[in-house]
């Protein structure tokens, strides 16, 4: 059973923002539920307070702006899913947003509640980090922008503040020459990632690689991992198969999976990050080369 | 901290007084009576308590009462009865997409949105549409020709 608490449905952001100032370290926010309710269920956290956010109309959007994208805290897995403008135009977030549990969950879980979750296995993620996207963050002291690779610091531990929350997530729109690929291995089709892979190939024009983000997620370490030794290696090359076969082996020596994680042994994690970040690359290679992605 | 909340339930708008930390699927089996709605692993993983708000397929177990206020919550004796089945309930006893039974009200609530958007789905859009439902007796085949059976009887043409 729940614990005995007090609800609140504020309308606006600043209503939140002031309850949080008085009351943030006794509170959770609460979006979709769908990660919250499951652990106080099991009693893992007990807040005094429960504020709602999915009646603030000012949280939920996808918005066109800029060169990129604005994508409001509480807006669903489900919404992101079936947006036309992000299907055509970032279609990492699109098959990242369609990995991500059930459908059910998917009409629930918000974009917002997913990264303050900060699970390592969560699957939107790696997708936002390939993009290059940012927490804009809202608290009493006003706002701030963060990359989101620095907003998640731990398992479970996000860069926020007890008076914070995330009012939108900001991506770039992918550079023209863009490809993109988004792979994932789990359990079942709807389980939590053993193993995901988000990539961002940008060329230039004369054929070499311009930009290149991996980003591996699923429990390879605390938080997700951008791999440095991809971008060293692929920056300024041309890319073709040898090559991208000695980064993907690379980027499992940046690969630190816990001995006592949960889906798969960290030897089994090392060796399919292998071929999954091989298949990721090649995968967006061949988008950008035909365009695929703008 | 009790709160009175106003919501339609299977078309007919109800009033309850509900705590805060209550959660939708109980209210709908001990309040309401509807036992259709099944509690199967309570954490997100099953979808036996799949409910329609506003339309669209959710978990009533993982759903606070308080936060239904004012919404459109459909159960499965909300869309058929015993004398006038919906077609995808005729069609599940008939092609004997049932066993045990404890799967079927949500699979078929959320088969029923699907068809209610796409009314020819695909092969692999009934699977997708129904990943959230786990049956574990008829290996999902008879439930998959169950939805085409209703997807030509509901009108949407299929090849």
């Amino acid at each position: 059973m729940l614990n005995d608490l007090e609800y609140f449905e504020p309308e606006t952001i600043s209503d939140v923002i002031t309850f949080l100032a008085k009351h943030g370290k006794d509170t959770k926010l609460i979006a979709g539920g769908t990660d919250l309710l499951v652990d106080m269920k099991k009693g893992k956290v007990k807040p005094k307070y429960l504020v709602n956010l999915m009646k603030i109309p000012e949280l939920s959007h996808i918005i066109e702006d800029g060169g990129g994208l604005r994508i409001g805290a509480t807006t669903t897995f489900r919404e992101i899913e079936e947006s036309k403008l992000i299907k055509e135009k970032y279609p990492l977030l699109f098959e990242a947003a369609r990995a991500m549990g059930t459908v059910q969950i998917r009409n629930m879980a918000t974009i917002g509640g997913n990264i303050c979750n900060a699970l390592p296995s969560a699957d939107i993620p790696p997708a936002l980090v390939a993009l290059d996207a940012k927490a804009k963050i809202v608290g009493q002291s006003g706002e701030r922008f963060l990359p989101l690779e620095e907003f998640f610091v731990g398992i479970r531990k996000t860069a926020l503040e007890s008076d914070e929350l995330i009012r939108e997530v900001h991506v770039k729109s992918p550079p023209a020459g863009s490809g993109t690929a988004f792979l994932k291995i789990g359990r079942t089709a709807s389980d939590l990632a053993t193993l995901n892979v988000a990539v961002r190939v940008t060329l230039e024009n004369n054929g070499a690689c311009k930009e290149v983000r991996v980003v591996v997620g699923g429990g390879v370490g605390p938080t997700l991992i951008r791999s440095k030794r991809a971008e060293t290696l692929l920056e300024g090359k041309i890319l073709e198969e040898p090559l991208i076969e000695k980064t993907a082996r690379e980027v499992s020596k940046e690969l630190k999976p816990r001995p006592t994680s949960i889906r798969a042994s960290p030897f089994y994690k090392i060796e399919v990050s292998k071929v999954l970040v091989k298949r990721a690359l090649m995968k967006a290679l061949g988008r950008a080369k035909a365009g695929e992605d703008r | 901290m009790k709160k009175e909340i106003e919501f339609t339930i299977n078309g007919k708008s109800r009033k309850l007084t509900v705590k805060p930390n209550e959660l939708l699927l109980n209210v709908i089996r001990e309040d309401l009576g509807l036992t259709g709605t099944k509690y199967g692993c309570g954490t997100g993983e099953c979808g036996a308590c799949t409910v329609l708000i506003d339309e669209e397929p959710v978990l009533s177990c993982l759903t606070l009462a308080i936060t239904v206020d004012k919404k459109k919550v459909t159960t499965i004796e909300g869309i058929g009865t015993d004398e006038n089945p919906h077609p995808l309930q005729q069609a599940f006893v008939e092609t004997g997409a049932v066993q045990c039974g404890f799967c079927t009200p949500g699979m078929i609530l959320s088969a029923k949105t699907l068809l209610d958007k796409n009314p020819n789905p695909t092969e692999d859009e009934i699977k997708r549409a129904i990943e959230g439902n786990l049956c574990r007796c008829t290996g999902y085949i008879k439930i998959i020709e169950a939805i085409k059976l209703a997807s030509v009887r509901m009108g949407g043409r299929r090849k």
